[in-house]
């Protein structure tokens, strides 16, 4: 793209804030306009005026390539008195009569270039460039720094403060439901802006954002790789998505619809293509990564850790004669989580998210874990869990989990053996939105309170109350958490 | 609009206040009240309307080329029954019936003449239903100006700030349901009133742009619950809707079975020998059809002699159509005939998606055959001509394809451009990765002189009614069309084809087509409507009717021919992006410095018809962007043929004089 003039534009997917303490964003080309270059600039506002607040030491900029179908990091150089930051990509393509076209000279572009191109989209009637500066409304980098508490003496813990946004089950809207659809997001994106709400630090996804086989193969894309991408692209488009993306990181998990309805192995180590697919577009959409065997995530900060369990593609084949033995992690993933678990200390807040809910139990099917697809069909795998949580004594773990359409809150208190005991809790989010109330779990189905025995001789006692929250209500679940005097004190609402 | 001589364009975008489904389905009085900051009135000159391309802008853009804005308040009453006596009605339902179609179904039905017991009852019925009104009435205010005060208008608009309109949703005389309801009469607008009066047309394209439909769901209880209320009130007005225009569902006469000649064959001409044919195999069999290229070659007089100058010409078809398009008999002049004549060498080619090949009906994606067909044509003729280049005429997809081809990056070595990464990322559709022919693409640009491109090209804008029919195609193809869907009826039609043909028979063509399909009188034969109105399900307008020769379109089948709805299916990512992309919607072929790179510099004629319905004549401007700097100004033409649609450029009457003559003088 050399010698050439570049056609400058908002970007067509993102930008999307990436974790870390450098201002930097991940931004993706139109599928139509081709292979681009893309840059993050310092930008003051001034009303509806956007111009570049560059330091004025800086002579050149570095354009990263921005390939089809990858996301790009753009990280800023240094301003001087911007109050955000603005994504711009550039593509080598013809400008048209109202856009602008600037000489480039090299992969490097001179601030005046970037000066012309924002004053240009500046000028854009009806495009509201101001909306697009990112980072003046966000959580300042370092929030999740630690304040001292002035009740406390020295020796004791520091105060600190956690905000987390989870959600997940983004059925896609039809033609006429597009309001409906987005109003989680929207709910979400509204608390961003709301200058004296407390804002999630980040957003956890647990899985199904997408719906790959959303009509059951009625009104589905016919070609496979379709399904794959049409589904991004329109989950990507969402207006309140990209505001929240371009305000907090999100992390995305996987679940079943990334891929199909309740997908299972069908034999160690299966892979049809809709999984090869599947994974891949999980892969390239959601991660923005090359892809990896290893799909669980693990985050930490200041007094907290996170670790964010992958309970789809994981999982071992089940049958009757393996049902016992079927692990919904897999070992890989076990082992590390296990090991995750006791490597954490002991005051840290231990968040463990997966696409499936922990606890409670559903009724149906009580006797028949066979035909149930999260946890609680994998009997070892929740027994052997609780059963660590318990000899180990951990505290401060809170299970999140998403996938059942329903939100619910519950706390479980684990005996065994030698007086060991645990508690924890399970919280579990709403879909973001799905309509069809046939495909929502129901409250009375949510085995509340319950008690059960578990282990070897039975010598566990798992105890679960709580309550379901907002029934047939969609939305995201925002978690805050405190610590003072070494205590955690977690809330979850529905919003 | 015409006022003070002056010509200008208005625009109308309404919002509504919500309004509850049950209560539009059930009351009498179904009131919309018109408000929010979208509901807008904005006046554009008609030059800058055409000049600045303003119905191919966003919104944002289209305020800026607004010579007066203004904020619309007021009311739709809609599906109101107008009031009227049962014997009027009766009378204007029989007169429309008569004029439409009655003569044509009486004629038809002969010999039975006597009519069956209780028709005159049900007759009566039936136009009783037929001749009732039902009205869409627009009540607006012009509130405050945001845009052009100071001008003539905004005081035009100050004495008269009403704007009233309606639609009539009626069986009349040569109506189409689906115009009156996409067409808004203003019956009082700035003063003008009467038959002169404006009309406005929906905008299929701000519908795709917005990607939001004419109502939507704004609160639910849940998605059962709001989609049975739709279809309550969707299933409310499918009564009306059939009910009153059951006559316009008209079954297309049968088309009668004729041996189909979709290959070039042997044009009866003095002096001009029967063709040579030249089959290559491109790659094995798929589902044991073959996979074929075929080279017709119509050798030019000078063809085996020194003094021949004139490179031989390559013709390259369109989609769902084949090389019977520059040859068929029943084409008032062939084009390959009209460059024999001239002293070319003319070789036509059928590609792999030609519908005269078996392989049409497979799926492919159209750089299948760019990468491979083309580039093995090309260097087949450059080979038994032994010359240097050839010129080439690409139509439709085939200009397309072959825009492909010219921009691939051929690199054969063992490092593989990220552009191929890109190509073969695509799903085969039957699960078989193409073979690609590389080293013919290598040489491909040095082996091409000139090209003309007709009606597409490396950039395009399809039509309006394209655009939106692309993004229900991609939303509800499932619904809409069966897998296997082909322009012919079935012989044997099942009550669902039934129902399609009939449903496709109330096509919104304008009114000189549709008086010319649906002649008053009896003996005209149109055979071919069902035919077409299948093609145009796809196609929106294949060809403009004026222009085509009833011998013509009595072959319709040796002109266009099977297809496969996954193949075609790519072009709804043309639309989208105004770019042609591989089959997954990525543009992996057009950007400046590849054009620059990779673009025959002999010179390009892009061509195209004004009146083309497939693919807007906007694509000129398109091209000449994309075109600018890439090659010098003296190596880029376009050429807008007035009158002319898309297949007719090739097939029309005229299109010797309107589009042959002046190619010939370009490739000379």
């Amino acid at each position: 793209m050399t010698g050439t003039q570049l056609f400058w534009q908002l970007p067509w997917a993102g930008p999307c804030k990436l974790e870390g303490a450098e201002p930097a964003w991940a931004v993706m080309p139109s599928p139509g306009m081709g292979d681009a270059k893309a840059v993050c600039v310092p930008v003051s506002v001034d009303g509806n005026i956007v111009s570049l607040a560059l330091s004025a030491d800086i002579t050149a900029i570095a354009m990263a390539p921005a390939p089809l179908d990858t996301w790009t990091r753009v990280a800023s150089p240094a301003g001087a008195g911007h109050t955000g930051f603005l994504c711009l990509v550039g593509y080598d393509q013809p400008a048209g009569d109202i856009d602008c076209a600037l000489a480039l000279s090299n992969a490097n572009v001179e601030p005046w270039v970037l000066v012309e191109a924002i004053a240009r989209l500046n000028q854009e009637p009806g495009k509201s460039l101001a909306g697009k500066v990112l980072g003046v409304h966000a959580a300042p980098a370092g929030a999740l720094a630690s304040v001292p508490d002035q009740n406390q003496t020295e020796h004791a813990l520091p105060r600190i403060s956690l905000t987390l946004a989870f959600a997940c089950c983004q059925y896609p809207s039809g033609l006429l439901d597009a309001l409906p659809a987005e109003r989680s997001f929207q709910r979400l994106a509204n608390l961003l802006a709301d200058p004296a709400a407390r804002k999630p630090e980040r957003l956890l996804l647990l899985g199904d954002q997408i719906y790959a086989d959303a009509t059951a193969g009625l009104l589905d894309p016919v070609r496979l790789d379709d399904r794959y991408r049409v589904p991004y692209e329109e989950l990507l488009h969402m207006a309140p998505l990209r505001t929240i993306m371009g305000r907090i990181p999100v992390l995305c998990m996987l679940d079943d619809h990334e891929i199909n309805d309740n997908w299972d192995p069908y034999a160690p180590g299966a892979k049809g293509p809709m999984f090869v697919k599947g994974t891949a577009a999980y892969w390239k959409y959601q991660r923005g990564a090359p892809q990896r065997n290893r799909t669980w995530m693990r985050r930490s900060g200041p007094g907290w850790s996170l670790f964010m369990a992958d309970t789809r593609t994981h999982r071992t084949p089940r049958s009757e004669s393996t049902l016992l033995t079927a692990d919904i992690l897999g070992t890989e993933q076990r082992l590390a989580l296990e090991s995750w678990l006791q490597a954490q200390p002991r005051d840290n807040l231990k968040l463990v998210s997966s696409p499936a809910m922990l606890l409670p139990r559903a009724w149906e099917h009580i006797d028949e874990p066979l035909h149930l697809d999260g946890w609680q069909g994998f009997p070892q795998s929740l027994h052997g869990l609780l059963q660590l949580l318990c000899d180990k004594e951990i505290r401060n773990v809170v299970f999140l989990s998403g996938d059942a359409h329903l939100g619910c809150d519950v706390e479980i208190h684990l005996t065994g053996p030698e007086n060991k005991q645990a508690r924890l809790r399970s919280i579990h989010a709403p879909a973001l939105y799905a309509p069809l109330p046939f495909a929502n779990e129901q409250p009375w189905n949510l085995k509340i309170p319950d008690t059960f025995q578990f282990g070897p001789a039975n010598g566990y006692t798992c105890k679960v109350s709580g309550r379901v929250n907002a029934p047939h209500r969609d939305g995201y679940r925002l978690l805050e958490a405190d610590r003072r005097g070494g205590v955690w004190t977690v809330t979850a609402h529905v919003h | 609009m015409v006022i003070d001589g002056e010509r200008y364009m208005a625009e109308l975008t309404l919002q509504y206040v919500p309004q509850s489904l049950d209560m539009l389905a059930t009351d009498m009085d179904r009131r919309l009240t018109v408000t929010g900051e979208l509901s807008t009135l904005r006046i554009y000159t008609e030059q800058a309307w055409k000049l600045q391309g303003i119905r191919f802008l966003d919104e944002g853009a289209r305020s800026g080329h607004a010579l007066l804005e203004g904020q619309v308040t007021g009311e739709l009453t809609l599906l109101q029954r107008e009031s009227s006596f049962a014997w009027w009605r009766q009378i204007r339902g029989i007169a429309a019936y008569v004029v439409n179609r009655g003569l044509r179904d009486y004629w038809s039905s002969i010999p039975p003449l006597v009519p069956r017991q209780g028709w005159a009852c049900r007759l009566l019925a039936l136009a009783s239903r037929a001749g009732e009104v039902r009205r869409f009435d627009y009540k607006l205010q012009v509130g405050q100006l945001t845009k052009g005060q100071s001008t003539s208008l905004a005081t035009l608009i100050a004495n008269n700030p009403q704007v009233v309109g309606e639609k009539r949703f009626t069986y009349s005389c040569h109506g189409n349901p689906w115009r009156q309801l996409t067409e808004l009469r203003l019956t009082n607008f700035l003063g003008a009133c009467g038959r002169q009066s404006p009309v406005l047309t929906l905008d299929g394209r701000f519908m795709a742009r917005q990607a939001i439909p004419l109502a939507r769901i704004v609160t639910q209880e849940n998605q059962v619950h709001a989609l049975a209320e739709a279809a309550s009130f969707g299933l409310y007005f499918l009564r009306l809707l059939v009910s009153t225009h059951v006559w316009s569902f008209r079954a297309p006469p049968p088309m009668p079975a004729r041996k189909r000649e979709l290959l070039p064959g042997v044009i009866k001409v003095k002096g001009l020998e029967p063709p040579e044919v030249i089959e290559i195999e491109l790659e094995p069999p798929r589902h044991g059809i073959p996979v074929l290229v075929r080279l017709t070659r119509y050798k030019g007089k000078n063809a085996d002699t020194d003094g021949d100058t004139k490179a031989p010409l390559l013709l390259i078809h369109g989609y769902s159509a084949s090389g019977s398009s520059f040859t068929h008999k029943s084409i008032p002049e062939p084009m390959a005939l009209y460059f024999w004549n001239k002293g070319r060498d003319v070789w036509v080619v059928d590609l792999r998606t030609s519908a005269g090949m078996p392989s049409a009906v497979l799926p492919w994606n159209f750089e299948d055959a760019a990468l491979a067909d083309i580039p093995v044509a090309v260097a087949r003729i450059l080979f038994v001509t032994q010359r240097k280049q050839v010129d080439v005429f690409a139509h439709c997809i085939g200009a397309v394809m072959l825009s492909m081809a010219l921009l691939v990056d051929p690199q054969t070595g063992s490092e593989v451009p990220a552009q191929w990464a890109h190509i073969d990322d695509v799903d085969p559709p039957d699960g078989v990765m193409p073979r690609r022919y590389r080293k013919e693409l290598a040489v491909l640009g040095e082996s091409i002189h000139k090209i003309v491109l007709s009606q597409k090209g490396p950039a395009l804008v399809y039509s309006d009614g394209n655009v939106l029919r692309g993004y229900l195609m991609r939303l509800l193809r499932g619904l809409i069309l069966p897998q296997n869907y082909q322009f012919r009826a079935p012989d044997q039609q099942s009550r669902a084809d039934q129902a399609l043909d009939r449903l496709l028979s109330s096509l919104p063509y304008p009114d000189d087509e549709l008086r010319q399909e649906n002649p008053t009188w009896p003996w005209p034969k149109n055979r071919w409507a069902g035919f077409r109105h299948r093609l145009d399900a796809l196609y929106s307008r294949a060809f403009r009717l004026k222009n085509m020769k009833c011998k013509t379109l009595a072959a319709l089948e040796d002109l266009f021919g099977p297809l496969n709805l996954d193949t075609v299916s790519q072009a709804v990512h043309f639309a989208r992006y105004n770019k042609i992309t591989n089959g997954a919607g990525r543009n992996c072929f057009v950007t400046v410095t590849r054009m620059k790179q990779r673009w025959p510099t002999g010179g390009t004629l892009s061509i195209h018809g004004e009146e083309n319905g497939l693919a807007d004549v906007a694509t000129l401007k398109e091209m000449e962007n994309l075109m600018a700097g890439v090659v010098p100004d003296r190596h880029f033409k376009t050429l807008s043929i007035p009158g002319f649609g898309h297949q007719d450029c090739l097939i029309g009457i005229g299109a010797r004089e309107k589009v042959f003559d002046p190619v010939e003088r370009f490739l000379s």
